[in-house]
């Protein structure tokens, strides 16, 4: 099956990809390890796995604008997520997204959070801000 | 790329590449946040301010960061925020090597981008802004004096941002650049002396609980020194979000202003409400340092302390740390610099105790004038900080019952 969803381009670009969501807010700067893309936050629900080559789903970034540099440095070494979806992208991870190539998508509607689950499998269309799952 | 903003045709060249890549990101960058929080079009500026520039901050992430992108140059006069510790004195701090060596790979990066070295959160003292000119500006006290005390505008720009704006000299027009958002939401009536920077600085914090992202006016502070308002504004960047306070008698807007203060929401912050935030943090007798110089001192700051520490003969027991600009170091003359000396007060520069590697200076339990200092150091640090009034922190000092 799958389920398409329509939301805002913010940076463009076209992946496939596993899910990892979040339903709490991220902020890159103390969240998440440059070196490594994990979730170093202790409390956090996805703690000790990785962001790297996923599609990371969040509902929106807070925290230091530092953030924006720890995007690009995940990028850097090369443990960065393929792509990022938010309810709405603030402007760390818009600023981040951009230095880092990496596609963004946002405003995509209520109906897509509560269907995305970690390790689905989405096709993000950031040029057109489509989101498909497939399950 | 997809955009919705007014571009001219000289934006649109540097956003199609023809500047270089770097440009080209910086411009695509401006142009996201500006579609995404609706601006209509980019906007020239005639300073930026580039924040978030300590190593201790930015770590590795920011340094390759800054190192890529000074390949090129900013487009506007630029100035920047203060490093982890003074250039001159950072072997006395211990500053470890390593640190030293990563903090000055971002100086350099930063002058070969063409950014003035003036390392402090006080660019109004370095450039003075005038009422309409359009800001690019980190560092949210300096931020909140520009919109509020200067008439001139900015928004709170975070780090990466104020890169970009230095490089392409320009912001998109949103936010406090725009008329419309350039009036109180929240009328603010003080009933409290503010008799020192420590009471403006409280002050600010307590009024930026209350409104957070919303516009202050704040009424009945009296005839406040500059040096106070520059407290309240610290005070209010370190608890909200909001770039703009309106000050009685102060912000130069206000009497072109059509107000209707019966459909203001009102508070009112009396002297208790004041004592209670000092409270908290305690008024201790004794400290490992005295820190004074957040935001960084000015020239009356620094005399002020030469006044109190004049009256004794001895030294202070315990070191008074005064913390400034480079700018504004030069003016002290060598007398002032000597007497500091004998009497244990340090003068240094470049540098803010927030921003540095406060682990390695050995110290425990500070004593201070600014609430934003106490904030951070024991937020971010961990470090026992007391609150108390300048001169008090002086008797402290020098141990006077």
């Amino acid at each position: 099956m799958v389920m398409e969803f329509k939301g805002r381009g913010l940076v463009e670009g076209y992946v496939e990809g596993i899910a990892l969501v979040s339903k709490e807010p991220i902020s890159f700067l103390g969240d998440i390890d440059p070196g490594t893309g994990t979730i170093i936050r202790k409390n956090h629900e996805l703690y000790s796995l990785t962001i790297k080559n996923k599609v990371f789903v969040f509902p929106y970034g807070k925290g230091s604008t530092v953030g924006s540099y720890i995007i690009y440095r995940l990028r850097k070494n090369n443990v960065a997520p393929k792509a990022i979806l938010n309810i709405r992208s603030d402007p760390v991870v818009i600023v981040g997204c951009v230095i880092s190539d990496i596609p963004l998508v946002d405003m995509l509607p209520e109906k897509f959070f509560k269907e995305i689950g970690s390790g689905d499998k989405v096709i993000v269309d950031a040029y057109k801000g489509i989101v498909r799952i497939l399950k | 790329m997809v955009y919705t903003m007014y571009l001219t045709r000289e934006e649109e060249a540097i956003l199609s590449g023809k500047h270089g890549p770097e440009y080209q990101k910086a411009m695509k960058a401006l142009v996201k946040l500006g579609d995404a929080l609706g601006a209509e079009k980019l906007v020239k500026v005639v300073h930026a301010h580039i924040s978030g520039i300590s190593y201790q901050n930015i770590g590795d992430a920011g340094l390759d960061f800054l190192e890529e992108y000074s390949k090129v140059k900013v487009r506007t006069y630029t100035t920047c925020n203060p490093l982890g510790f003074d250039m001159d004195l950072w072997k006395e701090m211990g500053i470890p090597e390593e640190f030293y060596a990563k903090q000055l790979r971002i100086v350099g990066a930063l002058k070969r981008m063409g950014v003035n070295g003036t390392f402090t959160c006080t660019p109004y003292y370095i450039r003075k802004p005038l009422i309409g000119e359009h800001l690019a500006w980190g560092e949210s006290n300096a931020v909140l004096y520009a919109n509020s005390v200067c008439g001139a505008r900015t928004n709170r720009e975070g780090g990466p941002s104020t890169v970009f704006a230095a490089l392409v000299g320009k912001v998109p027009y949103m936010g406090v650049h725009v008329d419309e958002n350039r009036t109180p939401q929240v009328l603010i009536k003080v009933n409290a002396p503010l008799k020192d920077q420590l009471y403006a600085g409280v002050l600010g914090y307590i009024v930026g609980t209350y409104v957070k992202d919303k516009v202050p006016l704040i009424r009945n502070i009296g005839r406040i020194s500059d040096d106070m308002v520059k407290a309240l504004c610290a005070g209010l960047g370190t608890s909200s979000s909001t770039p703009l306070c309106f000050l009685e008698n102060i912000s130069p807007e206000i009497p072109k202003m059509k107000l209707k203060y019966s459909e203001l929401e009102k508070i009112e912050i009396d002297a208790q409400s004041l004592n209670d935030v000092i409270e908290a943090y305690g008024t201790p007798n004794s400290a490992d340092a005295i820190f004074l110089g957040c935001p960084h001192f000015s020239y009356g700051e620094i005399m002020e302390i030469y006044r109190y520490i004049s009256k004794y003969n001895r030294k202070a027991k315990t070191p008074i740390v005064l913390v400034t600009s480079r700018r504004v170091f030069k003016e002290v003359s060598l007398h002032v610099k000597l007497l500091f000396e004998r009497r244990n007060v340090r003068l240094i520069r470049d540098t803010c105790f927030a921003v540095s590697p406060f682990k390695y200076l050995g110290m425990r339990k500070v004593l201070t004038n600014s609430i934003k200092q106490a904030y951070y150091l024991s937020n971010i640090h961990g470090v026992k900080v007391g609150l108390c009034e300048t001169k008090k922190c002086i008797e402290v000092a020098f141990e006077e019952k």
